[in-house]
């Protein structure tokens, strides 16, 4: 089974929101920068929590902010 | 860099740092370190101990300065990461040590022409000693590594 790449707008959407930066939505979702770095390059995925606390912190749905690049089921 | 990150620098270069000086020295002279190994070893653990309170002091201080976040998800992956790696080398340290002991160390007991000399008997608990040392390296070097591609890669 090919494994699933996950993406995410974080970036996109950060700069949407008044070029929020890294620490600010670090802060707002409480993680480090680190992992929001880590979340941008999509080197690192996200626990449920922690997705649905960043689309919280963006106003938008889960399936909004990431998003599945190479979904079997279309 | 981190919070996290430069704490598991501290704790590696301060490892490297005691350690190696101490394992150059009893494996150069390991009848000395008869001796040497009680006075390192009660000094290191001094030291450790020393070190290790400090340091979750000055963690807990800085912490409730509000300036550093808790270890979130991130942080715990790459030291889940960095554990399984340090098991790892641990136990192939510890094999390692049980193999070589089975075959290389006639111990006292075994009907062999006299006992294992001191010297040879130190110089083993010492690469014994040195494994779990190795598997501390690991671990640290793991955290430090796993924030490097993870985080900054």
């Amino acid at each position: 089974m090919a494994s699933l790449v996950i993406a995410n707008r974080i970036r996109e959407l950060r700069f949407k929101a008044g070029e929020m930066t890294q620490q600010a939505l670090a802060e707002t979702v409480g993680v480090t920068r680190q992992t929001v770095i880590a979340l941008e390059r999509g080197r690192y995925y996200p626990s449920l929590e922690l997705a649905f606390q960043i689309s919280r912190a963006f106003g938008m749905r889960v399936e909004d902010v990431f998003l599945l690049e190479n979904d079997p089921l279309g | 860099m981190s919070f996290h990150e430069k704490s598991a620098w501290a704790c590696l270069v301060l490892i490297i740092g005691v350690y190696m000086p101490y394992f150059v020295a009893v494996f150069r002279q390991p009848m000395a370190a008869v001796g040497l190994f009680v006075a390192a070893a009660v000094g290191l653990a001094v030291l450790l101990t020393v070190f290790h309170v400090v340091n979750a002091l000055a963690t807990r201080t800085i912490r409730a300065t509000g300036r550093v976040p808790p270890a979130d998800e991130l942080d715990r992956h790459i030291e889940l990461s960095a554990s399984k790696w340090a098991g790892l080398v641990l136990a192939f340290a510890v094999m390692s040590w049980i193999l070589f002991a089975m075959y290389a160390l006639p111990f006292a007991g075994v009907p062999e022409p006299g006992v294992v000399p001191l010297a040879r008997a130190m110089t083993a608990i010492q690469w014994l000693f040195a494994g779990f040392v190795f598997a501390n390296v690991a671990y640290y070097a793991g955290i430090v590594v796993g924030y490097r591609r993870m985080a900054l890669g």
